[in-house]
């Protein structure tokens, strides 16, 4: 076979992406559908399971009963699927290249509609954005695309369903940017506003132009009303590092439960669930139900206040026992209802002409989203969209940016990229693009000898028979590896601690690198680590890879200088 | 061999593409499919729980209907008759607020739905201010612009008409009455609400002319009757007034109004084709009265000084009209009018001195007429 000619290979180039533009149309069209499936599969399954208006008993049992199965179904069929969704799809796209098992999209549709059907308090966005994903990554790898191409449409397709999920085009490509790829400027702008574009498209062509939600005009009605704002901004940040703290240390909780629980946990949060909604159903599921009427001015304080506290206790329940379904609706929930009430008392007692309730919802919902999730700008258009009113925009725009910075200083990790720690997942910094220099991979060596944490100091000098080696590697469960050098072991051992553990000579959350940090974090944290710091892989945070040592060091600045 | 790769190449993601569109359109029929059964389903329920909530609606029970109805609403956005019961009954179970955002929203939603406009009007002028229920009805007779739609704009104006008196903004009333006029059926009891509404207005004359139309269709109606008498009354014509007043003899108002009538024009000394004389005697019956009146007042705990300087003045009339009347060829007719106007201040300024006779009504009354002709 002869080589293909330069002009047919320039040919071939164009045909890529036009083809890749006719895939994000399809994908963004398919996406959207699903996403629209999803919404309808849940909405009729809550009529099956309970009815038109069930009782206390059927309150309590569906929940566990349903929970139970998907118990079943998110450990032995689909282990792939538990949780919101988004951080899993940020995983394969910057670490598995886009690769998303066509099982993950099947699991995360049926656990998610049973989860949420079930009443368990998540939301359907994150669920979708798996879906819509994982459906893209499955079109992507049918048609062979190139890796770059693949790992380039799965976002498209996370868009088109988040898009057609919320009916907020504009926000679901900002989400995308933001949170997906973390790159505002990222090339996949146009791709991702086609997909969205689509995808609503066809959703209102499916279920019409009904708003999400109803929501009146609201405006800023004097300009000390600003304070009132940023006080809203301020207790949507304390709010979000209460939920965000609650939220991860509760699944701590669950995943130090003996693995043989594992099957039961879902059921477990079932329970916690049915209790909470017989106290009050208006926590079940996604609920916007209830943030129309918050928008609305149709709550009064005290029940404003105990939905806020009741939802808050139920996402948790929900989502650190293990079941599919997102954080989104939950957060705009809980930011409506904490607005509501703050807006209930300035309206009530502010010396000065105020909005509504209502309006303090509205810039409550958005507050708390850009403290939990830490998407500020998708948080303003989003809500802009939801209103198309520029005037509540400044309000929005105070409040967010407060929320969001009270929450970083307390919490700097995002909550989303916390739930990966906990899985032992570390995905790169938002930032990828360092300087052009070498990286922990050229200046990495093999391991060193691997011993178990509880292995006693006496028997790891003693099991020592190459001199040549100088340090151990320490491997814990649930904790991040770490490295000893057999000088601090000696001097451990001579001070009459040869008993003890070797882990014992671990202090703290040890340095640790990945393979493609740059230089500069190499040397900064290699001079912090005391002249070893293990290599690790970004997918699982106990597969090492190698050491960086300062010989290490020494030797890749020889390589790139020579 | 190169082109042939190509060729085949392209077939290929051709052929892909092609199958991918076709699934994507069999998956938008399929997501219709089941999305359009769910509305359905949806809409059923909508109408189960409408039906639980005017059940407790009608049972006096508002907030549960409340709560029945907003699911409904819920389930079924875009329906309005639930929107407007869920609206009624939150009104109903004082969430006012909350019924006042449910009818802007189904008002945003439907712009020009009458029915809509005139329950937000109806919540404004029971909860709102006088401005929003202006603009809330006039945008429901904006939206009733066909010739069927009379009799509903017919009884959106007059609801707005009473509104509009019931806030004092008699001449707004009295333009939305003056266009309801020209629109309204031929009904008896319309023109019996149209002319009091008139009246109401300050518009006597007009008032009268509905009221008489109104008794030509049910000339038995002594309220119609009592209402035609105030108009003639308002109008100043005393013989028309007696008359529809005497054709309502049962009814306590208009026989009370009737009596000061009567003694009006028994009583008045300016009114055309009296003698002098008579004129005389008419004045001297009046201060007469206003003399006992004052008497009573003097020994009243409530007198103050006026009483006795106006007491010295009736007097001083008094003396100057008998020294006139001796006189023989002088006439008294030019004391008249400082009489009658003499009598009606007295009237005016002993109001507190207890519950005015049928007489002293009737002498305030004539001094009001004249006073309104000067």
């Amino acid at each position: 076979m002869t080589r293909p000619t330069i002009p047919s290979l320039r040919l071939l180039r164009l045909r890529e992406h036009q083809l890749f533009l006719a895939l994000t149309v399809v994908v963004g069209i398919v996406a959207g559908l699903s996403a629209v499936l999803f919404s309808v599969a849940i909405d009729w399954m809550t009529r099956v399971f309970f009815g038109l208006e069930p009782s206390n008993a059927r309150l309590f049992l569906i929940p566990v009963s349903v929970s139970l199965v998907t118990g079943f179904l998110l450990v032995k069929v689909f282990p792939d699927v538990r949780g919101s969704g988004v951080p899993q799809t940020k995983v394969a796209v910057h670490l598995h290249g886009g690769e998303i098992p066509a099982r993950v999209p099947i699991g995360k549709f049926l656990t998610g509609v049973l989860c949420i059907a079930s009443g368990h308090s998540m939301g359907r966005e994150g669920p979708s954005v798996q879906i819509g994903a994982g459906i893209a990554s499955a079109i992507g790898r049918w048609l062979r695309l190139p890796p770059d191409r693949l790992r380039d449409l799965v976002p498209v397709g996370a868009a088109g369903a988040l898009a057609a999920a919320f009916n907020t085009p504009v926000a679901a490509v900002l989400f995308t940017l933001e949170e997906i790829l973390g790159d505002l400027n990222a090339s996949l702008l146009g791709s991702t506003v086609i997909a969205s574009v689509a995808s609503v498209v066809v959703e209102r062509s499916i279920l019409g132009n009904e708003p999400l939600f109803r929501v009146p005009i609201y405006h800023l009605e004097h300009p000390a009303e600003l304070l009132a704002y940023a006080a809203l901004g301020i207790v949507g940040g304390i709010l979000s590092l209460l939920f965000s703290q609650a939220l991860l240390r509760s699944r701590a909780l669950f995943k130090r439960m003996p693995v043989s629980t594992r099957m039961l946990q879902p059921a477990m949060g079932g329970a916690l669930i049915g209790l909470l909604i017989i106290l009050s159903p208006a926590v079940m599921g996604v609920g916007y139900e209830y943030v129309d009427r918050a928008l609305n001015g149709g709550l009064v304080l005290k029940t404003l206040l105990l939905l806020c506290g009741l939802k808050m206790a139920a996402t948790i329940f929900s989502y650190a026992s293990g079941n599919a379904g997102g954080i989104f609706a939950p957060s705009l929930y809980i930011g409506a209802m904490a607005g509501g009430a703050l807006g209930t008392l300035v309206h009530r007692f502010a010396p000065f002409p105020t909005a509504e309730p209502g309006a303090y919802a509205l810039v409550g919902m958005g507050a708390l989203f850009a403290g939990i999730i830490r998407a500020p700008m998708t948080s303003v258009f989003m809500i802009f969209e939801i209103t198309q009113d520029y005037q509540i925009l400044v309000p929005l725009m105070v409040a967010n940016l407060l929320s969001f910075i009270i929450a970083r200083r307390f919490q700097p990790e995002p909550v989303y990229h916390a739930l990966l720690h906990q899985d032992g997942i570390h995905l790169p910094a938002a930032t990828v693009s360092g300087p052009e220099g070498w990286t922990a991979q050229e200046a990495m060596e093999p391991a060193p000898d691997l011993v178990p944490a509880d292995a006693s100091i006496r028997l790891v000098l003693e099991a020592s028979r190459d001199p040549r080696r100088r340090a151990v590697m320490v491997q814990r469960p649930d904790a991040l590896p770490g490295v000893v050098t057999y000088a601090r072991l000696a001097q451990a051992a001579m001070a009459g601690h040869q008993d003890d553990a070797v882990g014992s000579l671990l202090e703290g959350d040890p340095s640790h690198l990945h393979p493609d940090h740059p230089a500069d974090v190499v040397i900064e944290r290699i001079t912090s680590g005391g002249g070893w710091v293990p290599v690790v892989s970004r997918d699982d945070a106990q597969q090492i890879l190698g050491v960086v040592t300062l010989d290490g060091v020494a030797r890749a600045l020889r390589r790139r200088t020579s | 061999m190169a082109g042939a790769s190509e060729s085949t190449l392209i077939h290929r993601e051709t052929r892909a593409l092609v199958l991918l569109i076709t699934i994507a359109v069999a998956a938008f029929v399929l997501t219709r499919a089941v999305a359009h059964a769910n509305q359905e389903r949806r809409q059923r329920d909508a109408q189960a729980w409408f039906a639980r909530g005017t059940s407790a609606w009608q049972r006096g029970d508002a907030e549960l209907a409340a709560q029945q109805l907003r699911r409904a609403a819920a389930l079924e956005p875009p329906n309005l008759p639930v929107r407007l019961a869920l609206a009624a009954a939150l009104t109903s179970a004082n969430a006012v607020g909350e019924a006042r955002s449910v009818l802007l929203e189904a008002r945003a939603g439907a712009p020009e739905n009458a029915d809509v406009s005139l329950a937000l009007g109806r919540l404004e002028a029971a909860h709102g201010d006088p401005s929003a229920t202006i603009s809330a009805y006039q945008s429901a007779l904006n939206d009733l612009w066909r010739q069927s739609d009379a009799p509903a704009r017919y009884q959106i104006r007059s609801e707005l008409a009473h509104y509009l008196l019931a806030h004092a903004q008699r001449g707004r009333a009295l333009s939305v009455l003056l266009i309801l006029t020209a629109d309204m059926p031929d009904t008896a009891v319309a023109h019996a609400d149209v002319g009091r509404m008139m009246l109401a207005a300050g518009e006597p004359a007009r008032a009268l002319a509905q009221l008489q139309q109104s008794l030509a269709l049910t000339p038995s109606d002594q309220a119609v009757q009592l209402s035609a008498g105030q108009a003639a009354f308002g109008a100043g014509d005393d013989v028309e007034a007696l008359g529809h007043l005497r054709a309502a003899a049962d009814l306590g108002p208009a026989r009370d109004l009737a009596a000061v009538i009567a003694l009006a024009l028994s009583h008045d000394p300016l009114l055309p084709r009296l003698t002098a004389a008579e004129r005389e005697r008419r004045l001297r019956a009046g201060l007469q009265q206003v003399k006992d009146r004052l008497a009573g007042c003097v020994t009243s705990p409530d007198s103050t000084p006026d009483i006795a300087g106006l007491a010295l003045q009736v007097q001083t009339f008094e003396n100057s009209l008998a020294a006139r009347s001796k006189r023989r060829g002088e006439p008294v007719v030019d004391l008249i009018d400082d009489g009658v106007e003499l009598i009606a201040r007295v009237e005016n300024e002993t109001t507190g001195c207890g519950v005015a006779s049928p007489l002293d009504q009737a002498l305030s009354l004539i001094g009001r007429r004249h006073e309104a002709r000067s």
